[in-house]
């Protein structure tokens, strides 16, 4: 099974290793990219800057992205890849700790596909995690099969 | 001021009266004495004494008639009493007395030279000039002392027996008493005619000094609204003299259109004969705008006709933009106040946010400790000894408790914020729906609840769930430890306004702590006994509050608590923050 990729946009590297533990237990966590900022997921999706190897490959099959990010923030990074062709139609998973309603609501309207708030204690938070990662690769058929940089 | 009608009257009728009875005096002696007997001469002499005095009555009737009456109120008192200390133009008194003396006894001199020339009669009626004029100029005393004189004189020196102040002749003894009767008549009417003077002059004084020196215009004018009165002030609001005014209308003194209004006021206060108070907008001769606060009234005359007005006006320019300029302060002072209360609205907003922020921001690192806490446990057991392990299930507890304090300040602080809505809520609906949700949760305890169906608020739909559901949470929980437990939700009243209730037979709590009840933090109960963050009941005072609703907490310990809340139906708190 072609269980395709997941881009994490994760600038806490606690949260990123509970979130990648969580995926390893559902056995995937070799199909994760980490980005640390707005600016680099960008970069990593757009195949440009330190990705510039990347240019023309496949694309994630869904990006978990946080809101607070250094540089870009996860709501800049969603109207960029919204404007931009290629990425237009990538299904995006907002994944916060923000439960400010008026994140949830730009980000809607921005074009999220998901707005999933991180549960803060940890049972939930891993199993939360680990049914984002199998619905999103598994249950969930992608608008594309296959999109490319 | 004019001298009054009457004084000229008075004058006339003294003036008259004198050159009458000198030429009676001189006539009718002589015209007795051509008569040779005796009786005749004594009923004449009675005819004309009864001629003289009726002359004299006459005249001073209509002398006195013109002098306002003598009133006998306080007033009158305390006017007589000025009169004699204030009056002005008075005569020193002593200058009265030694007039009437000298004049009594210069006729007295006379009457012994005329005597000569007409035989020997008493020639009485010659004293009437003395006595008068001493009675005219210094009243009463001074008229009894001229009387008094010419009487003793006349019967000393010419009524027989001469030298002496025996009457022989029962005739001189009437013209004697007529003349005593005359004189002290004649003094009695002067002193009453002087007083009246006197006051009626004191009178147009003081009326005359509030005129004159009141800041007020006033004036008086005819039934062609011609000036007949204007005191200095209005004198100087025309900017005229009085002369000027006087006999003039508004016409020749103000500019057009000021002096067309007025005179159309004039005209329908002479119309309608009613007094009105009116502010006036009146440009005067320099051409400033000045505000008057005027009153125009009709001058009543004789037979109840309007003869003319009067008005009294009052700059009140002065007063306007003073009240103007309060005015404006007073906007000036709410902008301010306005502002303030923004400034500090944003300050409490601000604060809020940050507080909200804070709060927010640790729940990540809350969330990697209990997260790898579990890691450890997850998966690495088999490493770490028991008491490791009794270790981080401690830490595990702890970030649980702290996890649920965030999430506790985040729902109050959360319902702080965002905009309140009013909608009617079903809080029966709502009670039903937790008491349920509480009863799915713990399936084995055996709760009795009661909800009176029906109940309405008017709030914020997501609140008032907030509310219910701590309320209810509370109950559920604090009657843990109760045999039979019952949790009823009612129609109730907080300080006398209709609300709603919800009580159970729980643990209670002591009133004495009832005062930090909805603090937050603050727990009636120990951990062990009653675990919980102390922030439920914050958060629901909170909400009631913004509201602008109250609540109110019954408890007995051991036997339950009712909580009360009350919402106003209509725009009862404020919005807080947004």
């Amino acid at each position: 099974m072609n269980r395709g990729t997941i881009l994490l946009v994760e600038d806490n590297p606690q949260d990123e290793m509970l979130i990648l533990r969580a995926l390893k237990k559902s056995n995937l966590a070799n199909n994760v990219a980490v980005a640390r900022d707005g600016q680099q997921a960008l970069d990593y999706l757009f195949g440009e800057g330190e990705f510039a190897g990347l240019a023309g490959t496949e694309l994630p099959t869904v990006v978990l992205l946080d809101i607070g990010l250094p540089r870009l923030s996860g709501l800049e990074v969603l109207e960029r890849l919204r404007k931009d062709p290629r990425t237009r139609l990538l299904p995006i998973v907002i994944l916060t700790s923000s439960d400010e309603e008026r994140d949830r609501l730009v980000s809607y309207e921005c074009g999220a596909n998901s707005f999933v708030r991180k549960p803060l204690d940890f049972g939930e938070f891993a199993a939360t995690v680990a049914r984002l990662g199998v619905y999103w690769l598994a249950t969930n058929e992608p608008p594309r099969d296959r999109a490319s940089r | 001021m004019t001298t009054p009608a009457r004084n000229r009257y008075v004058v006339v009728a003294c003036v008259s009266y004198a050159v009458l009875a000198l030429a009676w005096i001189f006539l009718s002696d002589r015209l007795l004495s051509t008569f040779a007997d005796m009786e005749s001469i004594v009923s004449l002499s009675t005819a004309k004494g009864v001629f003289f005095v009726c002359a004299s009555t006459t005249a001073f009737f209509f002398a006195l008639r013109s002098v306002p009456a003598a009133d006998a109120t306080g007033m009158g008192r305390l006017m007589d009493a000025l009169a004699t200390g204030v009056a002005p133009g008075r005569r020193p008194r002593w200058l009265t007395w030694f007039f009437a003396v000298t004049i009594t006894l210069a006729m007295l001199l006379v009457r012994q030279r005329l005597s000569v020339g007409f035989g020997d009669p008493p020639l009485l009626i010659v004293f009437m000039f003395p006595i008068i004029l001493s009675a005219l100029l210094g009243g009463l005393g001074p008229g009894l002392v001229s009387t008094a004189m010419a009487a003793l004189a006349v019967d000393y020196l010419a009524i027989a027996p001469q030298h002496s102040l025996r009457i022989a002749n029962s005739v001189d003894l009437l013209q004697l008493a007529f003349l005593v009767v005359n004189g002290v008549a004649v003094s009695v009417l002067s002193e009453m005619l002087r007083r009246s003077l006197i006051r009626a002059e004191l009178d147009r004084r003081l009326l005359d000094a509030v005129i004159s020196s009141t800041p007020d215009a006033v004036f008086v004018k005819d039934t062609e609204a011609r000036y007949l009165l204007a005191n200095a002030a209005a004198c100087a609001l025309a900017g005229k003299a009085r002369e000027e005014i006087i006999g003039r209308d508004d016409s020749v003194l103000f500019p057009e259109a000021t002096a067309r209004e007025m005179m159309a006021m004039d005209r329908a206060i002479l119309a309608t004969g009613r007094t009105h108070t009116t502010e006036e907008l009146v440009t005067t001769h320099t051409g400033r705008t000045r505000v008057f606060l005027g009153t125009r009234g009709p001058v009543i005359g004789e037979a109840g006709r309007v003869v003319g007005l009067f008005g009294i006006a009052r700059d009140i320019t002065e007063h306007r933009s003073a009240e103007a300029e309060l005015r404006k302060l007073n906007t000036g002072l709410e902008q301010r106040v306005a502002e303030r209360t923004a400034e500090l609205q944003s300050a409490n907003t601000e604060l809020e946010d940050l507080a909200y922020a804070l709060t927010h921001n640790l729940r990540a690192p809350l969330r990697a400790i209990s997260g790898f806490s579990q890691v450890l446990v997850e998966d690495h057991a088999g490493t770490l000894d028991t008491e490791a392990r009794k270790c981080l299930a401690q830490i595990t507890q702890a970030s649980g408790d702290m996890g649920e304090l965030i999430d506790g300040i985040l729902a109050l602080l959360r319902c702080t914020r965002g905009e309140l809505k009013r909608e009617t809520v079903d809080i029966s609906v709502l009670a039903g729906r937790r008491l349920g949700k509480l009863a799915h949760g713990e399936p084995l305890r055996q709760i009795v609840w009661d909800v009176e169906p029906g109940l309405s608020a008017t709030g914020d739909t997501e609140m008032l769930d907030v509310v219910m559901a701590h309320l209810l949470d509370n109950a559920w929980k604090f009657t843990r430890g109760t045999t039979q437990p019952v949790i009823r939700v009612f129609a109730g009243q907080v300080d006398a306004v209709a609300g709603i209730c919800v009580s159970d037979n729980g643990a209670g709590f002591d009133m004495a702590h009832a005062n930090r009840l909805f603090n937050a933090f603050q727990r009636m109960h120990r951990q062990d006994e009653f675990p919980g963050t102390g922030i439920g009941l914050a958060t629901v005072q909170r909400i009631i509050r913004r509201h602008g609703g109250e609540i109110r907490a019954e408890a007995v310990p051991g036997a339950g608590a009712t909580f009360c809340f009350s919402l106003p139906a209509g725009n009862g708190g404020n919005g807080g923050s947004s």
